[in-house]
């Protein structure tokens, strides 16, 4: 039972930091349209300016989440600035970009901090071990899926409950009249764009805790945040979550009971849900 | 969503970049081209620049020239992929026209280059141990020995003087990481324990808690994984989890760089393990080199800065022998024949081209406020791999 619950706490908070990894790119793939492949390495960024601020300078955790999400916040603004902004409906030109920037990320990470991976860090506070029913569980896992809840419903709010969502998926729908009844869309789309690369820096940090930060997390992050676009479908905050915690759940007791399957059941997860909706859980029609 | 697919096969695709190249004759005026295949990113992308210090420091020494004829020294990065560095050496055996070539690092990634090293008659070595399978292509150089010789008297050790009767065991899912876990598991139970359970982990794992999860009770766990970063990633998870079963591990002295030991900190104190290599070995020409590798890095040396100098020095008292001729047919016998006197200790090699050298027992201790490896606890002298010939 131990066992079964340790797991199941695993798997969501895996999940959770799945999630934060994918969401910015389900909402900027599926509300404005612009496929950033640059998504993974902005959370690796991220993860490395909030090592950097938390152990490299020993300041408070919580400042090195926030500057993390910052940092890569205002990298992504500036890619979306000067150049994704004269790509607007053109995949493939986005595309292209963006894996470009992956590269670019990368080297630039490698060149300031170096190929050594770091290893994970956490808040001295959240360091230690909550006995919940008799059983020792790491309170930076339960941390990690109350900031997962907590940026779960902000972006549910924010797309689905506020005026500047429903510009957004008005902007997408008919640029021109959108912009005809004096709204300026641009403006909010710079926000829309930085507010997902600023959660990609926050999730690098957050998932620091979890995994570390290395050089190739760019790469290996960003396949993991399509896969979970791929599983909750497009352009829902709801489905990234659901597909994040889905994924992290299968992928946890996959690899807990089947061990010998551990490569490949994130992988069965994504073939099976396609297979079955291949939308994505709540995902629209395309 | 069909070209969401698509994006998905092309980050898969792209992360496999494809070298050409062309071949061309080399004279005997041309300098010699010692290719090097190391790791510069991916998950042990901090090993590259140490194994590359070792070799340009034995080099160095040399002045970049043996018996009259100029070196030059060709550096690749690996990536640690296997797909990388088989173009990496295709591109330096094919392009470069090496006849040298020191790494990859991957027991998978030398599979793979085996036969193609063979064809075009180019001398490797691998870079800490290499895989028996690769003997019979009569190219390799296997340096300090086989993975599983190298960690066969580890399991005799935690059987014999650990006291340990029962172990799991937790190996990445590769071929070199394999026959390291399986050279202890059979040194373990040759000696008289049982190996309980064996999990392979996929290599580059973001979270080992499923695994850790699974782990049955024995008296001790050993783990096996990929490198500084995969290493402190599952400690750091076994701890935080509140396991409280011992652990021991393999290949300790290149995965506990001082820079993870101190990131590390209390964590990893007093996890034994098998090493190669302790920067500690008081023998006068350990501590040359230990002053040399200072004054070049800042930094006490491990067992890649060991192993890259050490394999350049083989390459170099080859060359000696030779006067100069890098050509296969002259080059391997004659590495074969050497004696060598090294900072690991003493160093021959069997007819197969198998390293014979001594294997070291160290420990993750606290010494004067810092957190270091300590010096050899337990020594076997001149490890040979049971699978060769008498």
């Amino acid at each position: 039972m131990e066992v079964f619950a340790r797991n199941l706490l695993n798997g969501i908070s895996f999940g959770m930091v799945l999630f934060l990894a994918g969401s910015g790119l389900s909402v900027v793939m599926g509300v404005m349209g612009i496929t950033n492949l640059a998504h993974g390495a902005l959370y690796m960024l991220g993860g490395y300016v909030g090592w950097t601020v938390a152990i490299h300078y020993g300041m408070n955790f919580w400042l090195a989440v926030f500057a993390g999400g910052l940092v890569s916040g205002l990298i992504g603004l500036t890619i979306e600035r000067i150049f994704l902004r004269h790509l607007y409906k053109q995949p493939n030109e986005q595309v292209l970009l963006t894996f470009g920037f992956v590269y670019i990320i990368t080297n630039l990470c490698i060149w300031i901090w170096g190929g050594r991976p770091r290893m994970q860090f956490a808040s001295p506070a959240l360091s230690g071990l909550l006995d919940i029913f008799g059983m020792p569980y790491p309170i930076t896992r339960l941390m990690i899926i109350a900031i997962g809840l907590i940026v779960a419903i902000v972006l549910w709010w924010l797309q689905d409950r506020t005026r500047l969502g429903a510009i957004v998926r008005a902007g997408m729908d008919d640029k021109e009249m959108t912009t005809g009844l004096g709204i300026n869309l641009e403006r909010v789309s710079m926000f829309v764009f930085f507010l997902a690369a600023f959660v990609a820096g926050v999730a690098g940090v957050i998932g620091a805790q979890l995994m570390g930060v290395h050089s190739i997390l760019g790469l290996d992050i960003l396949l993991v945040a399509l896969i979970v676009v791929i599983v909750g479908g497009m352009g829902s905050v709801q489905g990234s979550l659901l597909g994040g915690v889905l994924i992290g759940l299968i992928d946890t007791f996959g690899k807990s009971l089947f061990p010998q399957l551990a490569m490949f059941t994130m992988y069965l997860a994504m073939i099976i849900i396609l297979l079955v909706k291949p939308s994505g859980i709540l995902g629209r029609r395309i | 969503m069909k070209k969401l697919m698509l994006i998905v096969l092309a980050v898969l695709f792209m992360t496999f970049p494809v070298f050409s190249g062309s071949t061309r004759e080399t004279s005997a005026a041309e300098p010699i081209k010692i290719g090097a295949v190391l790791d510069f990113t991916g998950p042990v992308a901090d090993l590259g620049p140490k194994f590359k210090a070792g070799i340009e420091l034995a080099l160095e020494e040399a002045g970049y020239k043996v018996a009259g004829r100029e070196i030059k020294l060709i550096v690749e990065d690996g990536a640690t992929d296997v797909t990388v560095a088989l173009d990496k050496f295709k591109k330096m055996a094919d392009k470069d026209q090496i006849h040298i070539c020191i790494g990859p690092l991957m027991g998978d990634a030398h599979l793979a280059i085996a036969p193609y090293a063979a064809e075009k008659k180019v001398i490797i070595t691998s870079l800490i141990n290499g895989m028996f399978e690769t003997i019979k292509y009569k190219t390799y150089i296997i340096y300090p020995t086989t993975v599983d010789a190298q960690t066969y008297p580890f399991g005799q050790y935690a059987f014999q003087k650990l006291g340990y009767k029962t172990m799991i065991t937790v190996g990445a899912n590769y071929a070199g990481k394999i026959g390291y876990t399986n050279g202890v598991k059979k040194g373990f139970e040759d000696a008289g324990g049982k190996v309980l359970q064996q999990l392979w982990p996929p290599v580059g794992a973001p979270d080992y808690s499923p695994f850790v999860s699974a782990i049955k009770k024995a008296d001790v766990v050993m783990f096996a994984l990929e490198g500084p970063g995969p290493v402190s990633r599952f400690i750091y998870q076994y701890r935080q989890a509140g396991l409280k079963m011992p652990m021991v591990t393999i290949t300790q002295d290149g995965d506990y760089t001082p820079e993870a030991l101190k990131e590390l900190g209390d964590i990893a104190l007093g996890i034994k393990g098998e090493a190669s290599y302790s920067w500690q070995i008081n023998t006068p020409i350990n501590q040359k080199f230990v002053k040399a590798i200072k004054a070049k890095t800042g930094k006490v040396p491990s067992c890649s800065e060991q192993n890259g100098y050490t394999l350049a020095k083989v390459m170099l008292e080859g060359l000696k022998a030779t006067g100069g001729d890098d050509s296969y047919n002259k080059l391997w016998p004659a590495v074969l024949k050497l004696k060598m006197d090294t900072p690991q200790g003493p160093l021959s090699f069997s007819p197969e081209g198998v390293a014979i050298t001594d294997v070291y027992v160290t420990e993750a201790q606290k010494k004067d406020g810092e957190y270091v490896l300590s010096p050899p606890l337990y020594t076997v002298k001149a490890i040979r791999d049971w699978r060769l010939p008498k």
